[in-house]
């Protein structure tokens, strides 16, 4: 196979990107429901595969901004925090229903975003990248200095006992899907093609009758509102929020990673990416209790270096290792 | 070779790998395991070592003398490890492993007051009792948990002792400024001094906070000289102190004393400040000066014997972090031998109603769980070492005030 075709051969996987590779779909269907096993099959990870299940929630919502419009956000972990803070403000006040908490987060976070949006997405490439991590420090910051939010003290929930725990991985299963769903229902609607139209060209798609802006808050909209809902099922497990846990550099980082690592803007890849960096972060903390942090950051070296389209262009991939070596020397070129 | 069959392959090993039992460990039979998650890695990797020093100490001992005699039975002690990252959610996911999967009998608590809240709600949904000698925040004990005991006096006394002895020294010192780190932790122990302040008839020429993890202090430094305080306290971690007191040297901010709540205690603090450490106050849980008995047989009976002997293995005097870890196991030692068995809720009553006296000091918890019964004390680094100064009885030293000008320390 020469140079050309194998550059052929990616052209093709990255039109059928928007959809993502149906084998790598099928993949992440079939794991999601055996997800559902994990409370029942493994009840000692059911805090491991509920944080993995946030991450790849996370790992979505980014994607609708980052993947499939093309505007980066480093600020993301804005929207968790804020979700989970509406939980555990609504506990203070003696409501404790997952359903008040979700519906809330859904629609504080949506609407923040889209007030926060209407300046910032205004912004292009770097600097808004620069802005949404500036609206997340600033945030962080705000929080732990009002008294109604416990300050950086935090504030406590109250959380169900041993016998219903369950149900917060069920809840947090149930988000995780809702995201997938929702890529996926975008992915095939004109709104989808809308955020690819904008960021592949955005000028085009204006002249298209694409309004750039209006489409953009709708993507980050829906990007928060995952983000939102993720965080408002993590905080009544957690049991605590403060800003540090609220706001974490985790929930801001490894999203992004997760859905590179997977495929940025496909369906299956975040989920792949997320399922996978979890899994390794998680046995490298085992076996080198120590040091696994400098070997999770070869890890994500490596991934860059030899999967910069992700796994899922890897599924997609016609042949063999030869196959692969080609098309990424194509890629570099 | 197919790229996708590899692929899926990798996928497959991957689950089978990450849901296969981690090391074996034998909670039955003559072995009591003990579990803790501590920050091995992150922000509070230092204090988390002192932890496991702590523990580790404890465990040589007990097995190298015959192990722990629990209703008649002799057992082995073994503690798992896992390391938190010093965050908490890490933490709570951990416990939850040691407890359900690898069925661990007991927990030793992580450090840091965030960690040990997260951990703590944990254990007492799983009703396996915890004891922890590292998360002094009063806010735990808040919430009316039944499976956590601290050995550790609360937070908020961390700073008095060093406001104590700037107050009555010539010329007593008359204003403070209190800088904290945003942690739970740091906000009450900021709040206690200003509280001992203020009923001294100290003035608080400036109280304020800085993000945690703060890689930069500048703007609060220059904000401390401007309030020109006779005592300069810091409310924080290891890393805080060292940040807070290279900025004020270099600002050349002079005051008549400077306090930290965790930091001079710890081998690096001198190691890194050097001529600057000295004279610098420290709220300490411990110290090798202070002159209990233990009166139960068991362990090492004084302060003095521990420390040497500690020395001896790991090369360093023990902090009071070492100290408190150490007591955190002993608490389960006697609390365990008072139950004469194993049972978690057994051993939980026993330690509610243990009242025993350590090399540590006394070992006995309020109705919370806290351990108010036992009095810190404050240290000082005189001449590169540091030594006990307060309460008075117990003072290795005279305390060395006011503090000469930078340069001449």
């Amino acid at each position: 196979m020469t140079t050309a075709s194998a550059s052929a051969a990616m052209r093709k996987v990255s039109l059928a990107g928007i959809m993502g590779n149906r084998g790598a779909l099928w993949a992440a269907v079939i794991l999601m429901l055996l997800l559902l096993l994990v409370p029942v099959a493994l009840p000692g990870y059911q805090t491991l595969f509920r944080t993995i299940l946030m991450y790849v929630a996370l790992a979505y919502g980014w994607n609708t901004i980052g993947g499939y419009t093309g505007y980066v956000s480093f600020g993301n972990v804005t929207f968790f925090g804020l979700g989970a803070y509406c939980s555990a403000l609504l506990s203070a006040h003696g409501v404790n229903n997952l359903f008040a908490d979700v519906a809330l987060a859904v629609v504080v976070n949506a609407a923040f975003a889209a007030l926060v949006g209407l300046p910032i997405l205004r912004l292009k490439g770097h600097y808004f990248g620069i802005a949404t991590l500036g609206v997340a420090l600033a945030i962080t910051d705000i929080v732990g200095n009002l008294d109604a939010f416990g300050g950086t003290g935090g504030l406590a929930l109250k959380t169900v006992d041993e016998a219903h725990f369950s149900i917060y991985y069920y809840a947090a299963w149930l988000v995780t899907a809702g995201a997938i769903g929702a890529t996926f229902l975008v992915a095939r609607s004109k709104l989808g093609y809308a955020f690819v139209a904008l960021r592949e060209n955005e000028e085009a798609a204006a002249v298209l009758g694409i309004a750039p802006t209006r489409y953009k808050i709708v993507a980050w909209a829906i990007s928060a509102a995952i983000a939102g809902a993720a965080g408002a099922v993590f905080a009544p497990a957690n049991g605590f929020v403060d800003p540090s846990i609220a706001f974490a550099e985790d929930a801001n980082v490894f999203p992004i990673v997760m859905t590179i690592l997977g495929g940025i803007g496909t369906v299956a890849g975040p989920f792949i990416g997320a399922i996978i960096l979890s899994g390794v972060n998680e046995l490298l903390a085992r076996w080198f209790i120590k040091v696994h942090t400098l070997f999770f950051g070869a890890v994500i070296v490596a991934v860059v270096l030899l999967l910069p389209r992700g796994l899922v262009w890897l599924f997609g991939l016609r042949g063999g290792a030869r196959t692969w070596l080609k098309s990424l020397a194509a890629y570099k070129a | 070779m197919k790229l996708r069959p590899m692929a899926a392959l990798g996928l497959v090993a991957l689950c089978a790998a990450l849901t296969a039992p981690s090391v074996p460990v034998a909670a039955a039979g003559d072995t009591i395991v003990f579990g803790s998650a501590v920050s091995l890695t992150g922000s509070l990797t230092k204090e988390g070592h002192l932890t496991q020093e702590g523990y580790d100490f404890w465990k040589s001992y007990v097995n190298a003398h015959g192990g722990l005699k629990v209703g008649g039975k002799s057992y082995k002690v073994d503690i798992k490890y896992y390391d938190d990252e010093s965050k908490a959610a890490t933490a709570a996911s951990l416990a939850e492993r040691l407890i359900d999967q690898d069925h661990v009998n007991f927990i030793l608590g992580p450090y840091g007051s965030g960690t040990a809240f997260t951990v703590a709600q944990m254990v007492e949904r799983k009703k396996i009792p915890m004891v922890e000698g590292n998360g002094a925040a009063e806010k735990i004990f808040s919430q009316g948990f039944k499976y956590t005991f601290a050995v550790l006096s609360p937070a908020p006394r961390y700073l008095e002792g060093i406001l104590d002895v700037a107050h009555s020294q010539k010329p007593a010192a008359q204003s403070v400024a209190i800088t904290a780190a945003s942690d739970p932790f740091s906000q009450e122990v900021a709040a206690g001094a200003a509280a001992w302040a203020t009923a001294h008839g100290m003035k608080v020429v400036y109280n304020n906070k800085y993000p945690e993890n703060a890689t930069d202090v500048s703007s609060i430094v220059s904000a401390v000289k401007a309030a020109n305080p006779d005592v300069i306290l810091n409310a924080g971690h290891l890393q805080d102190a060292l940040l807070v007191h290279k900025g004020l040297k270099e600002q050349n901010v002079q005051a008549r004393a400077y306090g930290y709540s965790v930091g001079p205690d710890t081998p690096d603090f001198t190691g890194s400040l050097g001529k600057d450490a000295n004279f610098v106050f420290g709220g300490a849980q411990w110290s090798d000066a202070v002159k209990y008995r233990a009166d139960r047989p068991g362990f090492y009976a004084t302060a003095k014997e521990y420390a040497k002997a500690f020395d001896a293995v790991y090369h360093h005097r023990p902090d009071y972090h070492d100290a408190e870890s150490t007591a955190t196991c002993l608490a389960f030692q006697y609390a365990l031998q008072d139950a004469g068995s194993l049972d978690p809720d057994k051993v939980r009553d026993a330690l509610a109603k243990l009242d025993v006296t350590t090399f540590y000091g006394i070992l006995k918890f309020d109705s919370r769980g806290m351990n108010v019964y036992k009095p810190m004390v404050t240290n000082q680094i005189q001449n590169g070492k540091l030594v006990t100064v307060w309460p008075r009885g117990l003072a290795e030293a005279k305390v060395e005030y006011p503090t000469p000008p930078w340069g001449q320390r």
